[in-house]
């Protein structure tokens, strides 16, 4: 019986390491590809390509809507980020998902709110509006009130009111750059309109000093889990998502930060509704309606244009986060799983789709093993210690390598941290990541997976804002 | 498989050696890169007032450390930044000519020998700085680029930006060229330029082209080439129609008013929708039939400019009569919109 148990775990860890091995493999040709592009592109003097955009009648005007629940310390900032731009023509629609804090009082107070009626088309069916303002100040500003319905619902909301024939969708407590809304309009007046979703960079703000709604100095977070999200998303921005981009996978544009063509959106059904993943399953749904009608459009990702947020610095709310996250993960990928491996879809079905459910759906679950294999495996000496090696190598690979090609890819692209220090800091802080802060995760999303089958209603993610803005303090 | 465990010792260690050399590269990289860009600093503080001098006076020295090799970005930075503020001719002569005497000939060894993402770069630049000297280079280099990039894009802007007009017949036979192309080129010509473009157009009909004048003219308001927008709203082409109607919107220009009537009935919903606007910034109060009964069309745009030209023309009480009377709900939900928009402010 003892042999037929550690047999078994020896063939699980066998396993695992094929697992391991050909996702780290899977990174690196992605690493590849998005270094191809950032050797290229990531020279070229940026504000050159965009001087003409900026001053442009042809450049699309734009609608910014901004859904905001409880976001009461942070959404004025965002608001006065957001009239800053260097952008020709938008306008910023808030709309405020029945928040129980102040935050519709805020914008009253702060941007001198008036009310006013708007004839709404009702492209999508959304709760209900309480009542709609405009601020007598700033023209553009519209603020929206209404019943509690998630934030797929706001979004929805949003696209109803909204007046232009693109819309930027950014989180309550979000500041863009100034040409962050330049840069991700660039593809689509470059492409004729055929690209129809762009999305941005996001960066965690933690750490860096914002006055008056401008990023004034970029300086890392004390707390390691800050640190460590700042590295993650590296990991997943600049190899991921650009490394899926060059082969036009793209599966996701973060909520926090995405443009669209409005009525390719409102044909595909706007965002829907009962789940908490709506920016994913959105993209997804989207790449499904271009192969399943044969339109000759895009979803492109670009890694310039950036968009600060506040990351969790406490485990309880990394977890929630996390969890939701992967909850929203499951469900698209359950709505959509007739494109896993189906010819029809093209290479989205056979390779980004089966991408997000084999590495980043159900990795949660071979990582735990791993886990489990490794520190059982040292403590009760179920594993042959060679075996035991080979996991922690892969796991060091998987886990910290790629992240320190991430640190490359920032280095070569955005310098955004100015200081040696800064990637003295990052770097060691990544060579820790598999250690501790890689096994939380994968915790986290592994229960973020069992949710997902027993919890079925939308909601929005619990963050416990303190603003990232000094104005907002 | 029985390989010794300390071949995994080793491969570890190599993984981390590695990643400790990437991690030292790293940081002489940076450290290196912030010590340039103090030194550049430096530089440019020290310069700036130099050159504002050399381009007010009549001292025709270029201050010395601006055409040293080693300060060549801190000189771009420079005359980038003063070339889009400089009005006078004089001193736009005097900058046009200091730049070719330091750029010119780096520039032209980036173009035939740098990297994709130096030779666009080194285009920016020539199209701020105007070389006219490189402008045959240009035309040699725009033949060998096939595919429709950054660099094909600059290329062909940079040219436009040095008034080349056979640009135009270089877009005319490129079947991939796009609309957007040819406004780039219309907004880099000058006034002489872009009216002998139109004078091209018409020899070399080009549909692309012609829709791409008429909507620069509306772009630019340029009432010059006003009458060209009202010849092309007989045209048969529906594209050459709606970018004549959105001209004279822009222009806020018409000569003869019954030339808009038939535009109220069109299937074309943005034909529609350009008659309610320009009878708005016109005020013509004849139309008033025509805007009542498009305050209710089936398209919401249509709608919202029949209601904003109402009340443009006859004020809030029409509306308010409207948005009670009218027989079509969406009108009268549409009048109450733009009674209640009227309470909004009126700053960005």
């Amino acid at each position: 019986m003892k042999d037929i148990v550690i047999f078994l775990f020896q063939e699980t860890s066998f396993f695992v390491i094929l697992y391991m091995g050909i996702t780290t493999i899977g990174y690196i040709i992605l690493f590849l590809f998005s270094i191809k592009n950032v050797m290229r592109e990531g020279r070229l003097i940026k504000t050159e390509s965009l001087e003409d955009m900026a001053i442009s009648e042809s450049t699309y005007p734009v609608s910014i809507i901004v859904p905001a629940y409880n976001e009461e310390v942070g959404v004025v900032s965002t608001v006065r980020s957001l009239l800053a731009l260097n952008y020709p023509e938008y306008e910023i629609i808030v709309v405020d998902d029945g928040s129980k804090d102040e935050t519709l009082l805020k914008l009253i107070d702060e941007l001198k709110l008036e009310k006013i009626e708007l004839a709404v088309r009702e492209h999508m069916k959304t709760q209900q509006i309480r009542s709609t303002y405009r601020s007598t100040i700033y023209s553009t500003v519209t603020v929206v009130s209404k019943s509690n319905g998630g934030k797929a619902d706001a979004l929805n909301c949003g696209i109803n009111i909204s007046k232009y024939p693109y819309f930027c969708a950014i989180d309550g407590d979000s500041i863009l750059e100034n040409d962050a809304l330049l840069k991700v309009m660039k593809p689509v007046i470059d492409s004729e309109g055929k690209t129809v979703a762009v999305g941005g960079s996001v960066r965690i703000a933690n750490g860096t000093t914002i006055s008056r709604s401008k990023v004034e100095s970029i300086d890392l977070p004390k707390n390691p889990l800050v640190i460590l999200q700042i590295v993650e998303y590296f990991r997943a921005f600049l190899i991921g998502r650009l490394g899926f981009t060059k082969i036009n996978q793209l599966l996701i544009i973060s909520g926090a930060f995405g443009l669209f063509h409005k009525n390719t959106v409102i044909k595909s059904g706007g965002y829907k509704v009962d789940t908490v993943g709506e920016d994913m399953e959105l993209i997804v749904r989207l790449h499904r309606i271009i192969k399943e009608q044969k339109l000759d459009l895009q979803l492109k990702y670009i890694p310039d244009p950036v968009c600060w947020t506040e990351a969790p610095d406490s485990f309880k709310v990394l977890k929630s986060q996390r969890v939701r996250w992967q909850r929203g993960l499951a469900e698209t990928l359950n709505a959509h799983r007739k494109m896993f491996l189906n010819p029809k879809y093209g290479l989205i079905g056979f390779i980004g789709f089966p991408y997000f459910f084999m590495v980043e759906l159900l990795g949660a679950v071979i990582e735990l093993i791993g886990y489990i294999l490794i520190f059982g495996g040292l403590l009760f000496g179920f594993l042959d210690p060679y075996i035991i090696a080979v996991l922690l190598l892969i796991t060091l690979l998987y886990g910290s390598f790629i992240s320190t090609l991430s640190i490359l890819l920032e280095e070569l692209t955005m310098f955004k941290y100015p200081k040696v220090k800064h990637l003295l800091l990052l770097f060691l802080w990544a060579l820790t990541e598999s250690f501790w802060f890689r096994p939380l995760l994968v915790l986290w999303r592994f229960e973020g997976l069992i949710r997902s089958f027993r919890q079925k209603e939308a909601e929005w993610g619990k963050m416990e804002r303190k603003g990232i803005s000094t104005d907002s303090q | 498989m029985n390989i010794d465990l300390i071949y995994f010792y080793w491969t570890i260690g190599i993984l981390l050696g590695f990643q400790l050399i990437l991690l030292a590269l790293l940081c002489i990289r940076k450290w290196q890169r912030n010590r340039e860009n103090d030194r550049q600093k430096q530089v440019y503080e020290d310069n700036l007032e130099l050159f504002v001098d050399y381009l007010m006076t009549d001292n025709w020295m270029i201050p010395k450390a601006l055409v040293l090799r080693k300060n060549f970005e801190v000189a771009e930075r420079i005359f980038s930044e003063t070339i889009n503020d400089v009005k006078d001719t004089y001193m736009l002569e005097k900058l046009e000519q200091a730049a070719e005497s330091i750029f010119s000939e780096t520039y032209l060894s980036q173009l035939r020998r740098g990297s994709w993402s130096t030779r666009v770069n080194t285009l920016y630049f020539i199209e701020d700085f105007k070389l006219t000297s490189l402008k045959s280079f240009l035309q040699q280099h725009l033949k060998k680029l096939k595919v429709w990039d950054e660099e094909k894009n600059q290329t062909v802007r940079a040219l436009a930006a040095l008034n080349d007009l056979s640009i135009i017949d270089y877009l005319n036979k490129d079947r991939s060229a796009t609309l957007q192309h040819y406004l780039d080129v219309f907004s880099r010509f000058d006034d002489d330029t872009f009216g002998n473009a139109i004078k091209l157009s018409k020899e070399n009909y080009n549909p692309m082209c012609r829709v791409a004048i008429l909507s620069f003219i509306g772009l630019t308001k340029n009432v010059r080439y006003q009458p060209i927008l009202e010849v092309e709203l007989q045209n048969e082409n529906l594209e050459m129609r709606i970018q004549a109607l959105k001209g004279l919107y822009r222009l806020s220009y018409i000569s003869n008013i019954e030339l808009l009537i038939p535009f109220f009935d069109s299937s074309s919903w943005q034909e529609r929708m350009f008659s309610c606007r320009i009878s708005g910034v016109l005020m013509l109060e004849v139309y008033e039939p025509f805007l009542e009964k498009l305050l209710g069309d089936k398209e919401w745009w249509v709608r919202n400019a029949a209601a904003e030209s109402l009340l443009q023309i006859f004020g809030e009480e029409k509306l308010l009569f409207l948005s009670k009377n009218h027989l079509d709900l969406y009108a009268r939900d549409m009048a109450v919109q733009w009674i209640s928009s009227k309470k909004g402010g009126s700053k960005k």
